[in-house]
């Protein structure tokens, strides 16, 4: 097996040239439509970096095969959801329920899902203000969550073909994307309203809760008749929870594996992407399961082997989605690993209910999602994954000016405090600001350092 | 303007056979650049932030849509010991070709592009240049096919002469090109720019059909399958008129061809549903010509051009002349800009 390792981008441009032709050829998305060259996605990160994804050029990559194929995939999902269209299928936008109803669009015949929401590293990735000034322009600027990025590329018109349908969901949610919502319509998009009770711990008020939802979703399934063509089946919906179920374990077991007490299997970012799958399957269910199959197997055999990076023995839960992906390779550098996350998509990996009336169990696993509720239930979360990851420190990369998460960072701080375990809490700084971001750096290195001179305290 | 797209935007639509709002305009900026720059050819070509700062300058002048790192055909051909004149007002020329006798051959290298010749010069213009507006505008780098650079290590005439008398030769000079040139390709990719390959001595104007087809064709196949394994959207530009041998060119794997001296409805005609095709107001058109006349030819490059089913770039049929009035230039990219597609999102 080959020793695992982080990469530039540089050296995976060599190593790409290893990779025997028939395996480039063969890995290929959307494999019910004929064989086409547009559909292979294995290639390695200088490729992207090419059309614009600068970022890539300065972060760190595993060197398994499997974590290049995940790469590939994740950074050709735009491309792939304009060939969906292409290709005659509907491509429904789904903003602002962090993976709930997608598994009841995909149950409809030649339909996929994305989330606009996603864009909002695509200003980090490329190092670029555009999709951010094209927002303030419209009215959203620095007061807003990175997901305004979702409206830049509304109003560009060259991130994602015009979807058939733009369901948004709203009430017990974030306000920030409720705005983005909001101003997506106002620039002349159709948004279907999905409204989203907050989640009431009260026993009678649950089942209640559950039937509200359960009939939204209803109404959502008769919107989607309407927009696809077909007709909704039960049937199908079962197959399709049954097709979701499997990616949900799958991002479970590699979670798992990722804690392991071995050497740090893994890097951070692979482990978001794969985590980040179970919202929108980037866009191919069949095909995101079998990316997500062989990084699980390639994740097994290095835990079975001991097989990971050196010099990362610091664990670290990490909190919040880092919009910019280089801290999660900054943080790993200085020796930490990220042992466990809560990215506010908790709702989107437990396996939905096979049994009982389909709607509800895709209300149910609605219900039990962070962004609802009480913050209570996410510092809960948080501090469950600390004791489990049995974590040495925990870092939260907030967001500025957002709504929504900042408001849960002075629970999760004080919580995790008590147990013991120190925290570094900051905003992640937007493209473009150089001084900023050293001051970021510099907290990290100082953080780290003190969680090693801890850990040695400790040993003796 | 909210709404608008950027250049990166558009090319990238265009390369994932998407309409964009309207064709790119990106006329062949190259050399011309030192004039608006104010710099002599001989620094513009020696000094990659030179270069860059050039075709930054120029592109903010212009705001056409893309940048161009190129100073001669003769790069690799230098760089593996070929010896070119530099000149002041002009790019350099071949001056004394490496290769006098066959039994040279052996002894050439692809050339490592961070240290030989003048290979990093436009490693050190792509960096730069990627750095200070990559997100926005693509950036294309001129990368001498193998027939090309296979004159310049031999002499033009000298290698002709060898297609004829010496094809063994001919094909030997043609693999060491094309290993330079895949080494030399790899490191552009990498320092940010996507190849646009030419083969000026390729073309119609130089050699024949069955030439081209021989010694020419498989070489360009070859290094644009090495690109395509990357996903690389490839250009091949053929400067002079490759009116003859249009059919062949889509079986070099190009991606998008630019054409110089060929009538655009041929090309939609004969490679439209296979290939984007970039082009073509004539560059000496550009000297003596008025606004009008300018304004004129590209109003009906554009009606020839939007039609390609598999899309269009606006663009010159080759290098913008260095001497060219920058008002001759900005009548062409200010039609181009009005022009769109029928484009509802
Ligand atoms: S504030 Fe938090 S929950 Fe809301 S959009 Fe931003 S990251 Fe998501």
């Amino acid at each position: 097996m080959i020793p695992a390792k982080q990469i530039n981008y540089r050296q995976w441009h060599e190593l790409f040239k290893e990779i025997p032709d028939e395996r480039v050829k063969n890995t290929r998305y959307y494999h019910h439509l004929p064989d086409a060259e547009w559909s292979q996605y294995l290639f390695p990160p200088s490729t992207h970096a090419v059309y614009g994804n600068r970022l890539l050029r300065k972060m760190k990559f595993d060197n398994s095969p499997a974590a290049l194929r995940l790469w590939g995939f994740v950074l050709s999902e735009s491309e792939r959801i304009y060939r969906a269209r292409q290709a005659g299928m509907k491509v429904v936008a789904v903003v602002g329920d962090l993976g709930a109803i997608t598994p009841l669009v995909y149950s409809f015949p030649d339909t996929v899902a994305f989330y606009p929401d996603c864009l909002w590293w695509t200003p980090f990735l490329m190092e670029s203000r555009v999709l951010f000034n094209e927002a303030g322009q419209l009215g959203m600027g620095e007061d807003c969550c990175f997901v305004r990025a979702a409206l830049g590329a509304f109003s560009k018109r060259a991130y994602f073909p015009k979807p058939n349908l733009i369901i948004g969901t709203v009430g017990a949610t974030c306000d920030d994307m409720a705005a983005v919502m909001s101003g997506t319509e106002f620039i002349g998009n159709d948004v279907y309203y999905l409204e989203l009770p907050a989640r009431d711990t009260i026993p009678g008020n649950q089942q209640r809760q559950l039937s509200f939802l359960a009939d939204r979703y209803r109404e959502v399934a008769t919107r989607l008749e309407a927009v696809t063509g077909h007709s909704f089946s039960e049937d199908r919906l079962h197959e399709t929870v049954g097709k979701v179920n499997l990616i949900r374990s799958l991002i479970s077991e590699v979670k798992d594996l990722a804690a392991t007490t071995g050497p740090n299997p893994m890097g951070g970012m692979e482990m978001m992407n794969v985590e980040f799958a179970a919202l929108s399957y980037y866009g191919d269910l069949e095909e995101c399961t079998a990316v997500l199959g062989a990084f699980r197997d390639e994740m097994k055999a290095r835990v079975e082997q001991q097989n990971g990076y050196p010099d990362q023995p610091l664990r670290i839960v990490w909190v919040t989605p880092p919009a910019d992906p280089i801290l999660q390779n900054y943080a790993e550098d200085l020796g930490a690993r990220i042992v466990g996350s809560e990215y506010v998509i908790n709702q989107s990996t437990p396996a939905l209910k096979t049994e009982g009336d389909v709607f509800e169990n895709l209300a149910e696993g609605q219900l039990a999602g962070s962004l609802m509720g009480s913050s209570r239930f996410r510092v809960d979360l948080v501090v469950d994954q600390v004791r489990r990851a049995k974590a040495d420190g925990v870092i939260i990369s907030g967001i500025f000016a957002s709504t929504h998460c900042p408001y849960e960072t002075r629970p999760i701080i004080d919580a995790v405090r008590k147990e013991g375990v120190p925290v570094l809490a900051f905003d992640v700084v937007a493209p473009g600001k150089k001084q900023l971001q050293s001051q970021i750096n510099n907290r990290m290195e100082a953080f780290i350092e003190s969680l090693r001179m801890r850990r040695s305290r400790r040993a003796g | 303007m909210p709404g608008e797209m950027n250049p990166r935007e558009r090319w990238g639509l265009l390369l994932i056979d998407e309409i964009p709002d309207r064709p790119p305009v990106y006329p062949l900026v190259t050399a011309h650049a030192a004039a608006v720059y104010g710099c002599d050819l001989t620094t513009y070509v020696t000094n990659g932030k030179v270069m860059a700062e050039a075709q930054l300058a120029a592109q903010r002048k212009y705001g056409h849509e893309g940048l161009s790192v190129f100073s001669e055909v003769g790069i690799i051909a230098e760089a593996m010991g070929s010896r070119y004149h530099y000149r002041q007002y002009d790019v350099p020329i071949l001056d004394q070709p490496i290769i006098d006798n066959h039994n040279q051959i052996e002894k050439l290298q692809a050339p490592d592009p961070g240290s030989t010749g003048r290979l990093s010069v436009y490693l050190d213009a792509i960096d730069t240049m990627y750095e200070a507006a990559g997100d926005i505008l693509p950036i294309f780098a001129f990368i001498p096919c193998s027939f090309t650079t296979a004159a310049g290590l031999r002499g033009v005439e000298e290698f002709l002469m060898d297609t004829v008398l010496a094809p063994e030769a001919a094909h030997a000079i043609l693999d060491i090109s094309l290993q330079a040139a895949i080494r030399f390709c790899d490191a552009c990719v990498l320092a940010g720019a996507l190849p646009v390959l030419v083969d000026p001595l390729a073309s119609g104007s130089v050699i024949s059909r069955r030439t081209y087809q021989e010694f020419a064709l498989p070489y360009q196949v070859k290094l644009i399958s090495y690109l395509h394994r990357y996903d690389l959207d490839i250009t091949l530009h053929v400067c002079g008129d490759t009116s003859k041998m249009l059919d062949l060119i889509p079986q070099s794997g190009a991606d998008l061809f630019s054409l110089d001296q060929a009538e655009l409805p041929q090309a939609v005609a004969e490679m439209g549903e296979r290939v984007r095709l970039v082009g073509n107001l004539s560059p000496s058109s550009l000297l003596p010509s008025s606004h009008q006349v300018i304004s004129d030819c590209t109003h009906r490059i554009l009606s020839q051009g939007i039609p390609n089913p598999k899309g269009f770039v606006l663009s010159t049929g080759c290098e913008v002349p260095i001497k060219c009035q920058p008002e001759k230039l900005q009548a062409l990219i200010q039609v181009g800009k009005q022009a769109h597609y029928d484009f509802q999102w």
